[in-house]
């Protein structure tokens, strides 16, 4: 893994900091990333962005600890972007992992895990986040409502909501 | 389980991530100059530090069925306008009224939010459709918003250094429509309570633009509790005149929209989100009175409406608008999936791109103002302006176009009784919306 080089403004001890989760951490945010979204490049820029977000933000965080959720906080919201824009700029649902997934990807995959993508990808923002968080993840529904800023509550309600409207449009699907 | 028993859907999740998971192998290393890592994306680009502004609200009110049940008060039958808004039959003998030019702002400020980096504001003429003038940034910094007070003539407007950035400068913008020198554009020198590390949710001009007020929250990710604060400002010497606090703000901040002077300026409206351990989020629309003696936000403001989430919906509110005499909440609504329930063309077409009235004193919707009746497969409205009661407001609809339709439109205009005044504007105005367009 090349580490961020010497240009970096955020001093020293950020560097390290920041390249030391991002060595540890990147690659789960990124399959995180990938999905919410079924594009590894998009799922790569989301997760980087974050990072660099906090190299900027890292002379004024409070705790450290906090750096990994900050990051998954900022790859949430980053594919939700990437959702939101998708829909808007193109009147249309999400695209399916099949645009850009190889041939030997979608071997891999299978046909009812491509369907079962699909749908997530065709959830709410909120109900996608809280269904791959809490099943992707295996978050509880504190650890999730932490990660996207809501209560447990809406957790539990989004999953609910999100899990009914997979098995709907599973059925539909087929 | 057995082979014949079919997996659960919670089952199906986990297997169909993990498989999609595998796919993922490496990462490329981290840029290593954060400014240049990823130029300027425009719309696709990540989240603008603005939380929530211009961002579909996961939590908002479900109107599809009002839309559709409600009266709309709507002018001449059949009529339709070259927008592709087409009037519904009228309910009353006399034909309403068509905004008049003097009755909405003449001028505006648009800030140019598809330049490279570079951005300019546009002050124009919504009656001649001209452009007055072009206001250049200073050096080393980007226009990033724009609002507007309620003499026609003063705007502020907030910059940063790049486009994704938190505003870190404030510029009063006076404008002289026929005058030599058309505009004049001074620095206000206001520090935003938490700096960098917070982030602005909305901010809104006083109606004589003596005073800013702005509503901030420290980040969550910096640790700590997400206090937001409202703060009032001088916009002739920057200093913070009163701040109210509050940490009981969750991720999903409601309506940036909400934030407006009433009452000549002695109160304010702001829009807020419990993070409660209920069911469903519920949007408040709170008014503060600003002579109250409680620092605490909450406390010190009551509730004049509340918006519960939709459970199924595709048409949610995308802004309410609280009316300068307190009597009345606008809805401008979105219409898409991302806040619960399928968009469809017919829906959409059917009146999920509307303008609702609330009333303020009962919660309850009293009537449609106005709706886009044309094809679509999905949109959003903004409230740009409005007179003191909303029967007259400037209204803006961004749709997007089905298979057969085309490009991508937007709707610009007065709207009374549902009858609505398109603007003209010039080409160079692109960035319609609540943040990047002011009257």
């Amino acid at each position: 893994m090349q580490q961020p080089t010497e240009t970096l403004p955020t001093g020293l001890e950020a560097r390290q900091r920041v390249s030391a989760l991002y060595q540890t951490h990147a690659l789960a945010l990124k399959k995180l990333a990938f999905v919410m979204t079924g594009d590894q490049p998009t799922a790569e820029d989301i997760v980087q962005d974050a990072f660099l977000g906090l190299c900027r933000r890292w002379p004024s965080l409070h705790e450290s600890d906090n750096a990994l959720g900050y990051v998954r906080t900022s790859v949430l919201n980053g594919c939700r972007s990437v959702h939101r824009v998708r829909f808007r700029r193109q009147g249309i649902t999400l695209d399916a992992p099949e645009d850009t997934a190889s041939a030997e990807d979608l071997a891999i995959l299978g046909e009812a895990n491509r369907e079962v993508l699909s749908a997530i990808r065709r959830l709410p923002a909120r109900q996608r986040e809280a269904v791959v968080l809490r099943y992707y993840l295996d978050m509880t529904q504190d650890q999730a409502a932490r990660a996207m800023g809501v209560s447990p509550g809406t957790v539990k309600s989004a999953t609910s909501r999100g899990l009914a409207a997979l098995a709907r449009m599973l059925k539909e699907d087929k | 389980m057995s082979a014949q028993e079919p997996m659960s859907i919670e089952d199906r999740v986990r297997t169909a991530t993990q498989a999609a998971a595998t796919l993922v192998r490496d990462i490329g290393p981290l840029p290593a100059d954060p400014e240049q890592a990823h130029p300027r994306r425009g719309r696709g680009g990540a989240p603008r530090r603005w939380i929530s502004w211009g961002v579909p609200l996961a939590a908002a009110a479900a109107v599809v069925l009002l839309a559709v049940t409600l009266v709309a008060v709507r002018g001449t039958p059949s009529a339709t306008t070259a927008t592709g808004r087409k009037a519904a039959p009228t309910k009353t003998a006399t034909p309403a009224p068509q905004p008049t030019a003097a009755s909405v702002p003449r001028y505006y400020v648009a800030v140019d939010e598809e330049g490279s980096g570079r951005s300019a504001l546009t002050v124009g003429d919504d009656v001649t459709g001209t452009a007055i003038a072009t206001v250049e940034p200073p050096s080393g910094t980007i226009f990033l918003s724009v609002g507007g007070a309620a003499d026609d003539r003063t705007f502020v407007v907030s910059g940063g250094s790049k486009p994704d950035a938190v505003p870190d400068a404030w510029y009063l913008l006076r404008i002289a429509p026929g005058a030599a020198r058309p505009y004049q554009l001074a620095t206000v020198p206001i520090k935003v309570a938490g700096g960098s590390s917070a982030d602005i949710l909305a901010y809104a001009l006083s109606p004589d633009a003596r005073e800013l007020a702005v509503e901030s929250q420290q980040n969550l990710f910096y640790g700590g509790d997400a206090v937001t604060t409202l703060a009032i400002y001088s916009t002739s010497s920057g200093a913070r005149l009163r701040a109210w606090t509050t940490d009981a703000y969750s991720q999903y901040l409601g309506y940036p929209g909400t934030l407006t002077w009433l009452a000549g300026g002695r109160k304010l409206a702001f829009s807020h989100v419990p993070a409660g351990p209920g069911e469903a989020d519920q949007n408040q629309v709170r008014l503060l009175d600003l002579a109250g003696g409680s620092p605490d936000l909450l406390a010190a403001s009551r509730v004049v409406l509340t918006m519960p989430e939709p459970q199924s919906s595709p048409s949610t509110c995308n802004m309410l608008n609280l009316t300068p005499d307190g009597a009345t909440v606008i809805c401008a609504t979105q219409y898409d999936s991302t806040g619960g329930g399928q968009a469809t063309e017919k829906g959409c077409a059917s009146g999920g791109l509307a303008f609702i009235a609330y009333s303020a004193r009962t919660g309850r919707p009293v009537r449609v103002l106005d709706k886009y009746l044309g094809p679509c497969t999905s949109g959003q409205s903004d409230v740009l302006w409005t007179n003191a009661s909303g029967s007259v407001f400037i209204g803006q609809t961004e749709i997007n176009p089905t298979s057969q339709s085309g490009k991508e439109v937007d709707i610009v205009g007065a709207i009374t009784d549902g009858r609505l005044r398109p603007f003209k504007l010039p080409a160079s105005v692109t960035a319609l919306g609540s943040l990047t367009f002011a009257f």
